[in-house]
């Protein structure tokens, strides 16, 4: 035998423990993906790097000179290598990136742990509505913003819009790109905006970026978290129209810098070297924008703004209807949901979401439960919030039981089914998580999915069908992966599968539980005890 | 990608991929991470590859690249030695036996270029632009591999040059 056919041989015996399933990677890609929203900051967790020396001795500006000053973690990722945080309002020697890094040391420092944020809940004073373009949650913050503004002869951002609801905003961002997709974005009212694109490649394909000119003279809460500096390349590049701007390629992502007269435009591409993307491909990127229609930025006219139908939510609610209504009306009014983080929706008719107040677990004391639905399928969010009648003191009476996608049927042994986001396998039936009640928690028992013949069948892959495990000859079969653990489950027949789901959940029968549509009308009826 | 012509790659190349991060990395743990991560960029990847050969050349690629992340990532787990591991493949025949341990036990830069030249069949040109190499470091670093598997199987090597 030669060399090659021995090696082929020997090698060919070699197999991965365990076959990539498309269920798994999706899920997996998911959580990767889940946005956060831009309103914060325009945070993003990826592998970048920082400056090569090659690029330090030619002494243009590229993300070396981006790092904010004072704020580098020195902490590791994960994925090994030191985290960098870098400034979306300019590079480190300007006074908007000074600000932004004292800035980012108050609130470190502030609420290390998020025991106040925690506190303070979803109750916001109106007396902070303000800062609303700032994570400002106390007096103290507000006035510690205002004072490292002031120092720095800074202004703070007054209010945004979404340029979902006013899309005839996006004028006055100017005639800049046209190279594919917007989608959500927001604007505010020094001319500063961000969103997030879907743009065409020349040779097919699209590219995800988000985008962000940030106006210089304004304190703006954007930060980027970097890591890998060394498969990092930057360059100077001269788009057609002239502007001169830094391109940055790195394995995951890709930046293009352009530091203009009035503003810094920052375009940071979700995808990288490592995913095919190459040279040619940010320029072409680059390209399509006119960095000359970016600068100077005019102010524009945003429409009044919505008044505060609400009173402020009262962190001392006397009744589980009022603490529930002013969580509701923070969804309704201030586009918070119950976890705290912004509702980052569509933001089209928000009375599409609804809601239900019920006694959901039989101790004679009501929950609600929050379906947040006007959102991509990663924002999307069900609570089931719970109050405290014992409670005292300022912190929130309502506490959160369960955060999870908004697909819900309860069973009057209180037991829970969740559906999931999306139906990776190859069965009828939508997968599942089931949890149960222990009395002080929701705690899931397992995820739940199934694969059918015919469906498999119509896929080409009728051959893969267990069909030996199918013993009933029912064309479906069942798995059942029971909460923590990993292995991949062997296929049920439908008469183990019912056994299953009999042995957790005996003779419990599903709750038709009375939703209603978030609308003022409704929260007013509910509170009324309605 | 849809999930027919993932599914098509992944069975049609998760071996490919599962090998060379094996020959790599030196670890089956860290080969079967390394499989997930690179499907997982295949899923998620803006520009998709096609199929076929353009397909298998930028699984490749992406397998190189991620192994060396992995490689220069100060978290990745202490190797263990190969007597260690409970799951290493068993092969009926002796010297199927003998020239996976010795080529496992070589340094990864011997490993890489021999799975890439016999097993993947490319050219020392090839394998030099994939892994950003000069040919003549390939082609050095082939030639002591080869040695070195020669000197350490005996007749099992068969002399090449």
């Amino acid at each position: 035998m030669r060399n090659k056919e021995l090696y082929q041989a020997t090698f060919s015996q070699v197999r991965p423990s365990s076959d990539i399933r498309w269920e798994d990677l999706m899920a997996k890609k998911r959580k990767r993906r889940r946005r956060r929203p831009l309103l914060l900051a325009a945070a993003v967790v990826g592998v970048l790097a920082a400056l090569t020396c090659a690029a330090v001795a030619v002494n243009f500006m590229g993300l070396g000179d981006l790092l904010l000053p004072g704020r580098q973690s020195g902490q590791s990722s994960p994925g090994g290598q030191e985290e960098r945080v870098l400034s979306l309002s300019g590079y480190m020697d300007t006074p908007e990136s000074q600000a932004l890094a004292e800035w980012e040391t108050f609130r470190s420092d502030y609420d290390p742990t998020g025991s106040i944020l925690a506190a303070v809940g979803n109750t916001l004073d109106e007396d902070l509505l303000p800062y609303t373009c700032y994570t400002v949650y106390t007096d103290e913050m507000a006035h510690a913003l205002e004072d490292i503004a002031q120092a720095h002869g800074l202004t703070l951002h007054e209010r945004r819009v979404s340029l979902d609801e006013y899309p005839e905003l996006w004028d006055s961002c100017g005639d800049f790109w046209d190279g594919g997709q917007r989608l959500g974005g927001y604007l505010y009212e020094d001319g500063g905006f961000a969103f997030d694109g879907e743009a065409r490649l020349p040779g097919g394909g699209t590219l995800s970026f988000q985008f962000r000119r940030s106006v210089k003279g304004t304190l703006n809460e954007a930060t980027l978290f970097l890591r890998d500096l060394s498969q990092f390349r930057e360059w100077v590049h001269p788009t057609p129209e002239g502007a001169a701007v830094t391109l940055a390629l790195g394995p995951d992502r890709a930046l293009v810098l352009a530091d203009l007269e009035d503003c810094f435009v920052t375009l940071t591409v979700l995808e990288g070297s490592a995913g095919g993307l190459t040279q040619a491909d940010l320029e072409a990127f680059a390209d399509n924008f006119r960095f000359s229609t970016l600068s100077p930025v005019t102010a524009p006219e945003l429409p009044a703004p919505t008044p505060v139908l609400s009173p402020a939510p009262s962190p001392t609610a006397k009744t589980a209807r009022e603490a529930y209504a002013a969580v509701l009306r923070d969804l309704l009014y201030r586009n918070l949901l119950p976890d705290g983080a912004v509702a980052d929706g569509f933001l089209e008719d928000i009375s599409l979401n609804q809601f239900s107040v019920f006694d959901v677990d039989a101790d004679g004391s009501e929950e609600l439960i929050l379906l947040y639905t006007t959102a991509y399928s990663a924002s999307m969010q069900g609570s089931l919030l719970s109050f405290d009648p014992r409670h005292t003191g300022s912190g929130n009476p309502v506490s959160i039981r369960l955060l999870e996608f908004p697909s819900f049927t309860f069973y009057d042994n209180a037991a829970l089914r969740v559906s999931a986001s999306h139906n990776q396998s190859w069965g009828e039936m939508w997968p599942y998580t089931l949890y149960r009640w222990t009395g002080q928690a929701y705690e899931a028992v397992a995820l739940v999915w199934s694969d059918d013949r015919a469906v498999m069948e119509d896929a080409g892959l009728g051959e893969n069908y267990p069909a030996q495990a199918d013993t009933s000859g029912s064309g479906t079969v069942y798995y059942v992966r029971p909460a923590g653990e990993q292995e991949e489950p062997r296929p049920m027949d439908v008469t183990e599968y019912r056994a299953w789901w009999d042995g957790v959940m005996g003779p419990a029968q599903a709750l038709d539980l009375p939703y209603q549509s978030l609308t003022e009308e409704n929260i007013a009826a509910m509170e009324r005890g309605g | 990608m849809d999930r027919d012509g993932f599914t098509r790659s992944v069975e049609r190349y998760q071996n490919t991929v599962y090998r060379l991060a094996l020959h790599i990395l030196g670890s089956p743990q860290d080969a079967d991470d390394a499989v997930q991560e690179v499907f997982l960029r295949l899923l998620g990847s803006a520009r998709q590859p096609g199929e076929g050969e353009h397909l298998r050349r930028w699984l490749l690629r992406v397998t190189v690249n991620y192994c060396r992340d992995v490689l220069k990532s100060p978290w990745r787990r202490r190797r263990i030695d190969l007597e260690e591991l409970p799951e290493q493949p068993v092969f009926l025949r002796p010297e199927h036996q003998a020239l996976y341990e010795t080529v496992m036990a070589l340094p990864e830069k011997y490993r890489t270029v021999l799975y890439l030249f016999y097993y993947e069949e490319l050219s020392t040109r090839e394998i030099a632009r994939l892994l950003d190499l000069g040919q003549s470091a390939v082609t050095t670093r082939l030639s002591r591999a080869r040695q070195a598997l020669k000197e350490q199987l005996g007749e099992v090597w068969q002399d090449e040059e």
